[in-house]
């Protein structure tokens, strides 16, 4: 059902990933944040709380891998894995010391902190990465549980959440009129991490396909998608719908613009791992996730997500 | 709600719309078009709309009454229809 390794595009070794990591330090304490406190300052309400909010999610996501990544260091594959994987865990908790500067400069880490809700990420797919990954140790032996939370980890919450919530945020912090420049460098930064981090999870996943793993892995990545889609719903916080047509077509438009970027690489992904047959399936698997965590939404709101109030409001209001 | 507070209504509608226009603060005329004339992108008419319903407290409107808004005047339409109906259902 697989194309084989030799068909699929190049992908960067472990090896050569370790190199680049060591050309590609960057520092937290390095970073204008006294200039994002001022600009920060200026900034609308609006742009404020769609920022944090932002900040907040992938803040929670760092935090979250930073915690769950040692199982499968303790259980690489190979020496060479072994190796790229602790450069990893370095990356992560520079994250994490970004976010944390970050919100404490602009002063909202007491906020983040005392949020009585959770970040949709840590409610809807933490548990699962936590699971995903602690069965690693449990069964050790087990290379389809390894491959399993790799698929979690690497393709799922940085190949599909955290390089989607990274592209919004970064248009977002561009997009503003005021200056924020140590958000723009850090998440410039944080990009290029994660883009290493994501070839080696794309790497692995490969060589799990073609050693006989695949149906794990699938698996794996399908149950993780649905919880994706559902996390970039997020079923459970109230989503702005302007009551102006147009502000709230636009609105709709945005956040479908997003959604679409992550169903996009839930697709590619599965092609550059070699389960390009599965697409289809793993497509409709998203599509359905995302349309009952809408369907949650309006339960649990008693007013339809943005998305379904602008598809209601339809192209007929347009002029 | 009376002519007064409808008209009061109707200026700060202008008043915000001039307020965040991209091109640069400005006293906009009823006029005067949101997208082609007040340079308003998709993000900034979200950022616009949702500030004027937090200063004015507007809540969901009716989908009948979804006039869309090219100019000043539809915002204005638009935002004094939907206080109205509010003093009707009360
Ligand atoms: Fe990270
Ligand atoms: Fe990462």
């Amino acid at each position: 059902m697989s194309a084989t390794a030799d068909d699929l595009p190049a992908v960067r070794s472990a090896e050569a990933l370790y190199t680049a990591w060591e050309e590609q330090h960057w520092s937290v304490g390095a970073l204008p944040f006294a200039e994002d406190a001022a600009g920060w300052n200026e900034l609308s309400s609006f742009w404020r709380d769609e920022l944090l909010g932002a900040i907040r999610e992938l803040h929670a996501g760092e935090v979250a891998v930073t915690e769950t990544l040692t199982p499968l260091i303790d259980f690489a594959h190979t020496p060479a894995d072994r190796n790229y994987l602790c450069t990893q865990i370095a990356d992560e908790a520079r994250h994490v010391a970004f976010f944390d500067a970050y919100l404490e400069a602009v002063g909202a880490i007491a906020d983040v902190r005392a949020a009585a809700d959770l970040a949709t990420y840590q409610d809807v797919f933490e548990p699962a990465l936590r699971r995903a990954t602690g069965a690693v140790r449990e069964e050790p032996a087990d290379p389809g549980r390894w491959y399993a939370a790799s698929v979690h980890y690497h393709l799922v919450t940085e190949a599909v959440l955290g390089v989607t919530v990274l592209r919004s945020t970064r248009q977002f912090a561009r997009r503003v009129r005021v200056e924020l420049p140590a958000l723009e460098q850090g998440l410039t930064n944080l990009a290029r991490d994660e883009s290493r981090h994501i070839s080696f999870g794309l790497a692995s996943a490969r060589r799990g396909v073609a050693d006989g793993h695949g149906e794990p892995i699938l698996e794996a990545y399908t149950a993780a998608i649905k919880l994706a889609a559902r996390v970039l719903v997020g079923p459970d916080r109230r989503s702005a719908a302007p009551v102006v047509p147009a502000a709230l077509r636009a609105r709709a438009a945005q956040i479908e613009g997003q959604w679409g970027v992550a169903r996009d690489r839930v697709a590619r992904n599965l092609g550059l791992i070699g389960l390009e047959d599965a697409v289809d399936g793993v497509v409709t698997a998203w599509d359905e996730a995302r349309e009952a965590a809408l369907d949650d939404y309006e339960a649990t709101f008693g007013a339809p997500h943005p998305v379904r109030q602008a598809q209601a409001l339809g192209a007929g209001a347009a002029r | 709600m009376s002519a007064v507070d409808l008209e009061h209504a109707a200026a700060e509608v202008r008043r915000l719309v001039g307020q965040m226009s991209p091109l640069g603060p400005r006293e906009p005329a009823s006029e005067d078009r949101i997208i082609e004339d007040l340079g308003y992108d998709s993000l900034a008419i979200v950022e616009m709309a949702m500030t004027l319903e937090t200063e004015l407290d507007l809540d969901r409107i009716p989908e009948e009454a979804a006039i869309d808004v090219v100019t000043v005047k539809h915002l204005e339409e638009l935002v004094i229809g939907i206080l109205r109906r509010r003093e009707d259902a009360s």
